[in-house]
């Protein structure tokens, strides 16, 4: 699964971009991919959890400051962009980066918590309507694929822009903030119980010198 | 009820009674049995496959695993046990020298585990996953001390298991020569056993030690300890520290030039490890549809031979489209009969690979002009076949063509013809 997480980086997939000789977090993955095997079994395989994952550990690391969102990135996976938005604007998240900046490992381990929790919410509250929906079949065809390939100029030649692709991100967007919404409370619990959960392992981490 | 009755035996095993502990663990499953007790029928079968693994005894836990299996399979409510279950598949096939299939057991004992909050299963996971023979040093050792750190996790009566993650990073410095790291973990084992009974941890701990003396060439400290361990490693039928002690001895004398000595203790050696040869354990669990992941790994080594080639080769995928999600063994059945609709084409089939259950890649000679009308003419003889409402996309890459010689990218652009209809574009030029 790490070929997945090396994809990311070498396809530049994440919405954040830090300084360009700052190459910390691509060079230090090999000492912490082990901690993949964490993330839910039916999603190891999946490119876009991985860029989730890539995402979270660079918010969890560096500090605010040094953060900046990459604009063709954020247009070309606008569905990852709102789930990063609805959890890194959130007090909670907040409170977990002054636990985790600057620590490569303790970020790491927050960023699977939290991975893993999208997944849940994913699970629990879209995929079933998503199941229902006419995206279905193209949500499934790029699991592994990075969907950039659609906006190449290869194609622009014959088609100017993929439009049911982006329909179907618009589609997803709605989907993730409708159920947001509708479920506040249980998200909120969700979102709390993860917190704790990131907060017991700083403090194991903490203890411990191996 | 579960808890209190799995703790005795915890109880009776971390104090060496490891024959109460069966006789306990086996009252327990006709108990449950009786009574009809799902939960209590399945910690105890795990207790007491633990301690087959423990003794060796492949085909009682094996008896014992799949009874595991077929429990979490018909009971869904208990798919929190489902990561202790891959974890004790994987003991077993480690200790029958099915390493990869016991790496790929663990992992998924590991994640499931994770799920459930079950800190001891990942622990222990990832503790025996370090010590399989095909992982280098650099690769084991952050996965032992990923399971010390998940020992600090677990709630209670974590020194023993602490001691326990522990004790496997000894193990690995010490096999690869790292002494002197080893050192202060015996001190850190030392404080942490010292306030219990744990016998099998001593024990583990002092057949450690017997590593360390020979490590150091201390052979005169080797032949004084161990006469009193293999007895006691005996007396407890503690069959894989035995192994372990029998092969330091064997090697001591190998050294010291006692090749009578050194030969009989290989031989006792050799008797111990002969019932464990390959020793094949079918997984019964029933899990989702694979992925093909690591297939997808392989192929993609092989597929980047042509695509690299400038004498031309292509990509091409075939993607099951339907409403709903298809199973598995359908999508299956529908790639059987493309594959042999397409072997009646003259596309020169080189190689192929299924993935993510409804893709199949195969690398192809001929360019797309050549190759359009052979790949129509299989899909809708294909399609004749498949009774569902179902449409069989394609994409295909040419190396050459579309001056692309990576796997990668030439993926990347079958998925992309996917999306934007290949035949459909084709007519445009």
């Amino acid at each position: 699964m790490n070929e997945l997480m090396e994809t990311v980086f070498e396809q530049q997939m994440g919405l954040y971009i830090v300084h360009n000789t700052d190459v910390r977090l691509h060079q230090s993955f090999a000492d912490y991919r082990h901690y993949c095997m964490l993330l839910r079994r039916s999603e190891q395989d999946h490119l876009h959890v991985y860029a989730l994952l890539n995402d979270l550990w660079h918010f969890f690391y560096y500090a605010q400051d040094e953060l900046f969102l990459e604009p063709n990135n954020s247009l070309y996976y606008t569905v990852r962009a709102t789930v990063l938005k609805i959890f890194t604007t959130s007090d909670s998240a907040a409170k977990v980066q002054t636990w985790t900046q600057g620590k490569m490992e303790e970020a790491f381990l927050a960023a699977i918590d939290v991975t893993n929790m999208c997944i849940d919410l994913y699970k629990q509250f879209i995929y079933s309507e998503l199941c229902q929906s006419s995206y279905y079949s193209l949500v499934t065809q790029f699991r592994s694929i990075d969907t950039k390939i659609l906006f190449s100029d290869r194609f622009k030649v014959y088609i100017e822009h993929p439009r049911e692709f982006t329909e179907m991100q618009a589609y997803l967007v709605k989907l993730a903030t409708r159920n947001a919404m509708k479920h506040e409370d249980e998200l909120q619990s969700l979102i709390n119980d993860t917190i704790q959960r990131i907060q017991n392992m700083q403090y194991v981490k903490a203890k411990i010198s191996y | 009820m579960e808890s209190k009755l799995s703790n005795g035996i915890r109880f009776l095993i971390t104090t060496g009674q490891f024959q109460k502990a069966h006789t306990h663990a086996t009252f327990l499953i006709e108990e449950a049995m009786r009574t009809n007790n799902i939960e209590l029928l399945l910690t105890s079968y795990l207790q007491r496959l633990k301690l087959h693994i423990q003794n060796q005894a492949i085909e009682q836990a094996t008896t014992d695993l799949h009874k595991c299996e077929q429990l979490i399979n018909e009971h869904s409510e208990y798919e929190r046990y489902r990561g202790v279950v891959y974890c004790a598949s994987g003991m077993l096939n480690t200790l029958t020298s099915n390493h990869t299939v016991a790496y790929e057991q663990l992992s998924l004992a590991i994640s499931f585990a994770y799920e459930h909050d079950d800190w001891l299963t990942v622990s222990t996971a990832y503790a025996k996953m370090s010590a399989l023979p095909q992982l280098s040093f650099d690769e084991a050792l952050p996965l032992a001390r990923t399971a010390v750190l998940f020992a600090h996790r677990v709630e209670h009566s974590n020194d023993l298991y602490v001691a326990r993650a522990l004790l496997h990073i000894v193990q690995l410095y010490l096999q690869t020569n790292h002494v002197a790291e080893a050192l202060p973990l015996f001190e850190e084992l030392q404080q942490l056993l010292s306030k219990h009974d744990y016998v099998r941890e001593q024990l583990q701990t002092e057949t450690l030690w017997l590593h360390y003396y020979a490590a150091q060439h201390q052979y005169d400290a080797v032949l004084a300890k161990f006469p009193a361990l293999i007895e006691k490693l005996q007396h407890y039928n503690q069959c894989d520290l035995y192994s372990d002690a029998l092969c330091i001895v064997k090697e001591t004398y190998t050294q010291l030039q006692q090749l009578q000595e050194a030969q009989h203790y290989a031989e006792l050696f050799e008797q111990q490890q002969a019932m464990l040869q390959q020793h094949p354990i079918s997984n019964q669990l029933v899990e989702d549809a694979p992925s093909h992941f690591e297939g997808l790994v392989l192929f993609k080594e092989q597929a980047q031979q042509y695509i690299q080639d400038h004498a031309g080769y292509a990509l091409l995928l075939f993607y099951i489209e339907s409403a709903e999600p298809l199973a598995y063994e359908r999508t299956q059945q529908i790639f059987d009969k493309l594959q042999f609709f397409l072997a009646q084409t003259n596309l020169t089939l080189i190689t192929q690979n299924t993935f993510e259950t409804h893709k199949v890649l195969y690398v192809v000679k001929e360019g797309f002009i050549d190759a359009l009308p052979h790949i129509q003419r299989a899909v809708s003889q294909t399609l004749l076949h498949v009774k569902e409402p179902i449409d069989l996309l394609f994409g295909h890459t040419h190396n050459v063509e579309h001056d692309t010689f990576s796997f990668e990218e030439c993926l990347a652009v079958c998925h992309a013809y996917l999306y934007y209809n290949q035949w459909a574009l084709a007519e445009k030029v």
